[in-house]
């Protein structure tokens, strides 16, 4: 499903992000991603998402190679991803359900069934008492909870989530987990960037360990 | 086909959604349009008017018809005839050759010149009014008549109608100008709105373009926005020049009794009015279009 191939990310300024990365996630694998602060677990994240080009090697998604793709597939590439983000880019002028809806606003969903996704999305992240909401009003739970439902309410085959439980205590964390397991159990290739050992743990899922942009072994 | 009908009524509620957040703003901008269009196309009205009322007050052209020196009498009556029935002659009136001569000595002061002269100089003649008063027409008749037996000449006097014509064609380009000046503005005044927009409404370009929003999508609600506004603004400016007839016909009532003559300045016609509304919510498009070409390329996602 995701295959780098000697896949480098150099950065303007000489910063090389990731050295020669060589690994293929299959399609209903749990994936997690591993290391310190700076290790290239983010980079490794954006690449696999086509939000950027590697340097060199190349990146496979869906059997499209990121680095080749002219820029107007580019979108409909992404649409086959969740994105969660560390910062969850939440719109704070529109309400939790019109949060959701923007995806799919995007893939031009007809608008009773998008509503309904909408209801089902929130629902499943246990926020459907809460579409009304403005994201100010939530909690950093339920904020990324919400972030959560954005990102699979047009039931992407791929999630790839970059920090979720960054600012979250062990509950909390806990609760992103258990989600992450029944989108996996439903056959949702999960990725997730992560520092916390804890939270990677408990869900034994199969470990990419990266230390300096290069693969630890 | 459905969903994508939707997308665009969601856009054009959006929008509308979002100049009523901010009537202030809105009514500012579309005042601005409105005045800059109202200049140009009041020009363009005060213009039609006055061609309207130059045709009817100005007086008729006239043709004179001059006959060969040794017509006959009864030719002369011949073509008198003719000329009456011809459907392009309104009015024929002969002028005989003595007449003339007449005229000539009592209008200009040369009685002295005239009664030394041998014999009569002048020709039998008509003045012809016709019935229509373009100068294509008039000139088309011009070229009939003097192809007529014992025709020897026919004037035109017919400059001051293309005097008129020149003056108003001028006038037209005048108005071309100053449209093409307030359309720039226009364009300007709707570029800067929507770089605006497009500034506080980063983040979400930004978050749509990550989760796989096309360019046309994501320009979409900008253009809907420069074009609704500048629809608005043609609107005012129709709205504008309406008031303002109807302000002046107030006044010219009034003079037009003192002249006992009816006078009264047409709005725009229903062609010109939507011509008016289309150019406007286009130039708006455009600004629009251009606005979000320039600045949506810099918003890249991190």
């Amino acid at each position: 499903m995701i295959s780098f191939s000697h896949a480098s990310k150099r950065y303007p300024g000489g910063l090389e992000a990731l050295r020669n990365i060589t690994l293929a996630i299959e399609a209903g694998e749990m994936v997690f991603v591993t290391g310190h602060s700076g290790a290239g677990k983010s980079t490794l994240l954006k690449l696999a998402a086509a939000l950027e080009r590697p340097s060199t090697g190349s990146v496979i998604v869906n059997g499209q190679n990121v680095g080749t793709l002219r820029p107007g597939a580019i979108p409909f590439l992404r649409r086959n991803f969740g994105l969660i983000f560390q910062d969850q880019k939440l719109l704070f002028d529109r309400t939790a359900f019109d949060n959701v809806m923007l995806p799919l606003h995007i893939n031009g969903f007809e608008r009773r069934e998008a509503a309904r996704r909408v209801r089902a999305a929130l629902d499943k992240v246990g926020l459907l008492a809460k579409e009304k909401a403005y994201p100010v009003t939530l909690s950093g739970g339920e904020q990324q909870r919400l972030a959560i439902a954005r990102a699979i309410v047009h039931r992407p085959a791929i999630l790839l989530a970059d920090e979720p439980t960054g600012n979250l205590d062990a509950v909390h964390a806990a609760d992103i987990g258990e989600l992450f397991r029944s989108f996996n159990q439903v056959g949702v290739t999960v990725i997730v960037a992560t520092h916390d050992e804890a939270f990677a743990a408990r869900l034994k899922p199969r470990v990419i360990a990266l230390k300096a942009g290069a693969l630890a072994q | 086909m459905k969903a994508w009908l939707w997308h665009h009524f969601d856009t054009f509620a959006a929008t509308c959604a979002r100049f009523a957040r901010a009537p202030v703003a809105t009514l500012f901008n579309v005042g601005v349009i409105g005045i800059a269009l109202a200049l140009p196309a009041g020009l363009y009205v005060s213009l039609v008017n006055l061609q309207v009322h130059a045709r009817t007050l100005a007086s008729d052209p006239q043709l004179s018809v001059f006959l060969a020196l040794d017509t006959g009498r009864a030719e002369v009556e011949k073509t008198e005839a003719r000329l009456k029935r011809h459907p392009g002659v309104r009015e024929a009136r002969y002028v005989s050759r003595e007449e003339a001569l007449k005229e000539l000595k009592a209008d200009t002061g040369l009685a002295d010149v005239v009664d030394s002269l041998a014999q009569n100089p002048l020709p039998d003649a008509f003045v012809v009014q016709p019935r229509e008063t373009a100068p294509q027409a008039l000139e088309k008749l011009r070229d009939e008549i003097s192809r007529w037996p014992r025709i020897a000449h026919v004037q035109l006097d017919a400059a001051w109608a293309r005097r008129l014509e020149a003056g108003l064609k001028l006038a037209h380009l005048a108005v071309g100008l100053l449209a093409a000046l307030f359309a720039f503005a226009l364009v300007a005044v709707t570029f800067n709105t929507i770089r605006l927009q497009i500034l506080t409404r980063r983040e979400e370009i930004e978050v749509a373009k990550l989760i796989g929003a096309t360019d046309p999508f994501i320009r979409r609600p900008f253009l809907y926005f420069g074009a609704l506004q500048g629809l608005a603004g043609g609107l005012a400016a129709w709205l504008i020049i309406w008031a303002g007839l109807w302000l002046l016909n107030g006044g010219l009532a009034e003079l037009a009794q003192l002249y006992a003559a009816r006078i009264e300045l047409r709005h725009l016609s229903a062609g010109d009015s939507a011509s008016l509304l289309a150019f406007s919510a286009w130039l708006g498009w455009l600004g629009a279009w251009l606005s979000v070409n320039q600045h949506l390329a810099q918003i890249a996602p991190r």
